[in-house]
């Protein structure tokens, strides 16, 4: 059996309305577990707490409820040592590569610091020597540690991102949106990147995303995440090829294929729909405003997240009444 | 290069190798832009008079009069001229630049220092330290500032401290805005976060990633600072709030001077000057200051 490298539990997180607005519940009790040396892609629209979970899992906001651990060792959002270890655990790379950097820094002085901070590389030349090392894992040769911020392109500032983030060498890397900031033309490069250190370096992965085709090369199980609950999980291939959860249904079809006939054929009929008030109604199932197959029961009964055979669990009333009555296959 | 020294004096990059080369940089940026040209050399110009006259090197002691040479006009030996008692104006100009500078330096400290302090407690503490500072800032900023200089100048007495505390306190304001808003943004910054991520401390993030990215601000508002401090302090001592007399200052000079403009133009001229000439050059200072501040627009 693989070891676990990240286990969360019922992570809930509610920020105060501000103004007297009512609060907003950005996440309602989501539970992961992330094998080491794995992937666990976490797909949903923007305001579906996607940022948020990923913050907590990193410690850097402190769930309203449940917790979060990382090898056993329990995330805290405390500064001082726990935090150092924490860290050498854990990392996080930002969607906006560009804000994600000190503008006033040299790349080399920005993966120095991460080095001296964690008393890694003897003196400056051993951090002068693994600063080349880690340049080159990101496949950006010397020259770059001489660069800001500003002289990079998305794709190279990005690998910095990254770079940074492995200075501590942490088993989990959180990806939070690491290619949306990116041009099309480079997404793909940094892809390839990752998944050649995951393989190189076993690291675990928790990639976020708003796009499932982006995760495809690198996720093994999924989680689909709709106004703060996961509504479908699952191993990749099968969640995306027989979606369970209306919602699911319609990222999938979203996908584009590359065959006009095909995409056409899929599109029809389906509609996502306008997005809707990110506070979710009162009771019921929170995708329900917008679901193609609501009953009188989703207006009322808010579904769990039922275990379904083959490592699949989705939370929606009609489709577990379906997979039910097709029976166990 | 990418090396880190071993910190001094506390400072987690004091010692970094690459801070030469970056300063030398940012000089230069500041000199290519015309603004940050003529800004360095008026200030350049200022601040030299200002020490000479500060430390007594002026080509004539401006404290002798001398009955044969009563308001003489410009000429070789009195550049600009001589008043009614026979001193030498240009003498006296370069005195009451060092006494206006002080006096200005002073204040701009004042001003900067409690300012910064303030703003970044605003910023980073948020609740109600901040509402006690941004409302306390925005009584000070409600009252003119030159209004509440006189009310401090007159209550606290007119030395040369007074009146740098009596000019300083209306710029904290200035310096809280200025200051709080950068920080307010990088609090929230990615390269904020990803330090805690990271595990930095709070005293590396503040002082290694958030001060040195409002530094740029600060140092501009300095430079406008400066022009302004030394505008309000030749307000002051024009209204007869100035330091008392040994020590005249460059508004003083104007004052006295205005009622021989008729007969003795010059020693109107020289003074009046003098103080354009050093409000225009930290104007342009700052404007250039503001340029070079950015690392964006320092090209290589």
């Amino acid at each position: 059996m693989a070891g676990v490298a990240v286990r969360g539990w019922d992570l809930v997180k509610t920020y105060r309305g501000t103004g007297g607005r009512p609060p907003v519940r950005a996440l309602r009790g989501v539970s992961l577990e992330v094998p080491s040396g794995g992937t666990l892609g976490i797909v949903g629209e923007s305001g579906c707490g996607k940022s948020t979970l990923a913050r907590l899992l990193v410690g850097l906001e402190a769930p309203s409820r449940g917790g979060a651990e990382v090898d056993g060792v329990p995330v805290t959002t405390r500064a001082g040592d726990a935090r150092l270890q924490l860290a050498r655990r854990i990392q996080l790379v930002f969607q906006d590569p560009f804000s994600s950097l000190d503008p006033r820094r040299t790349v080399g002085r920005t993966l120095a610091e991460v080095l001296q901070v964690h008393r890694l590389g003897e003196g400056a030349d051993g951090r002068r020597q693994r600063v080349t090392e880690l340049l080159e894992m990101v496949a950006l040769g010397t020259r770059f540690a001489d660069r800001y911020p500003h002289e990079l392109s998305g794709g190279q500032a990005q690998r910095v991102a990254v770079a940074r983030a492995l200075a501590v060498q942490p088993g989990v890397l959180v990806l939070d949106e690491p290619t949306s900031a990116l041009d099309v033309s480079v997404r793909a490069e940094l892809l390839n990147l990752l998944v050649g250190m995951q393989d190189r370096l076993g690291l675990a992965y928790v990639f976020i995303s708003h796009d499932v085709s982006m995760i495809r090369h690198l996720s093994d199980r999924i989680l689909v995440m709709y106004l703060g609950k996961v509504v479908e999980a699952g191993p990749y291939d099968a969640v995306l090829d027989r979606p369970l959860h209306p919602y699911t249904e319609a990222l999938a079809a979203a996908v584009p294929v590359p065959d006009p006939g095909v995409d056409a054929e899929r599109r029809r009929g389906r509609s996502v729909g306008a997005p809707v008030d990110l506070r979710e109604p009162d009771r019921g199932c929170p995708y329900q405003p917008r679901c193609p197959l609501a009953e009188p029961v989703c207006r009322e009964v808010d579904p769990d997240l039922g275990a379904l055979p083959g490592g699949r669990a989705v939370a929606c009333h009609v489709a577990v009444r379906q997979a039910g009555a097709s029976g166990p296959s | 290069m990418t090396a880190v020294g071993g910190g001094l004096l506390g400072h987690p990059d004091a010692a970094e190798v690459g801070l030469e080369r970056r300063r030398a940089g940012w000089l230069r940026t500041l000199w290519r832009s015309r603004s940050g040209r003529v800004g360095l050399v008026l200030v350049g110009v200022v601040s030299l008079a200002g020490i000479l006259g500060g430390v007594g090197l002026t080509p004539e002691n401006p404290g002798v009069q001398s009955s044969s040479a009563v308001l003489r006009g410009p000429s070789p030996p009195h550049l600009f001229g001589t008043d009614q008692f026979g001193r030498d104006v240009f003498s006296l100009v370069l005195q009451g630049m060092g006494v206006s500078l002080e006096i200005a330096g002073i204040a701009v400290a004042i001003a900067a220092v409690v300012g910064t302090l303030g703003g970044i407690t605003a910023g980073l503490l948020g609740r109600w330290p901040e509402a006690l500072i941004m409302r306390g800032s925005d009584i000070i900023f409600a009252i003119p500032a030159i209004l509440l200089a006189l009310a401090i100048v007159t209550s606290l007495g007119a030395s040369v401290i007074d009146s740098a505390l009596a000019i300083g306190v209306g710029y904290v304001p200035i310096f809280v805005r200025v200051v709080r808003g950068p920080v307010l943004a990088l609090r929230e910054a990615d390269f904020i976060r990803a330090g805690r991520v990271l595990g930095f401390s709070r005293r590396r993030l503040l002082f290694g990633h958030i001060l040195p990215n409002v530094g740029g601000a600060v140092a501009v508002q300095t430079s406008l600072a400066f022009a302004w401090a030394i505008l309000a302090e030749a307000g002051l001592s024009f209204l007869g709030l100035g330091p008392p007399p040994p020590t005249a200052s460059l508004g003083e000079m104007v004052s006295q001077s205005s009622s021989l403009a008729g007969v003795a133009w010059w020693t109107l001229v020289g003074p009046s000057l003098a103080i354009v000439l050093a409000v225009i050059g930290f104007n342009f200072l700052g404007d250039g200051l503001r340029d070079a501040a950015d690392p964006r627009s320092r090209t290589r």
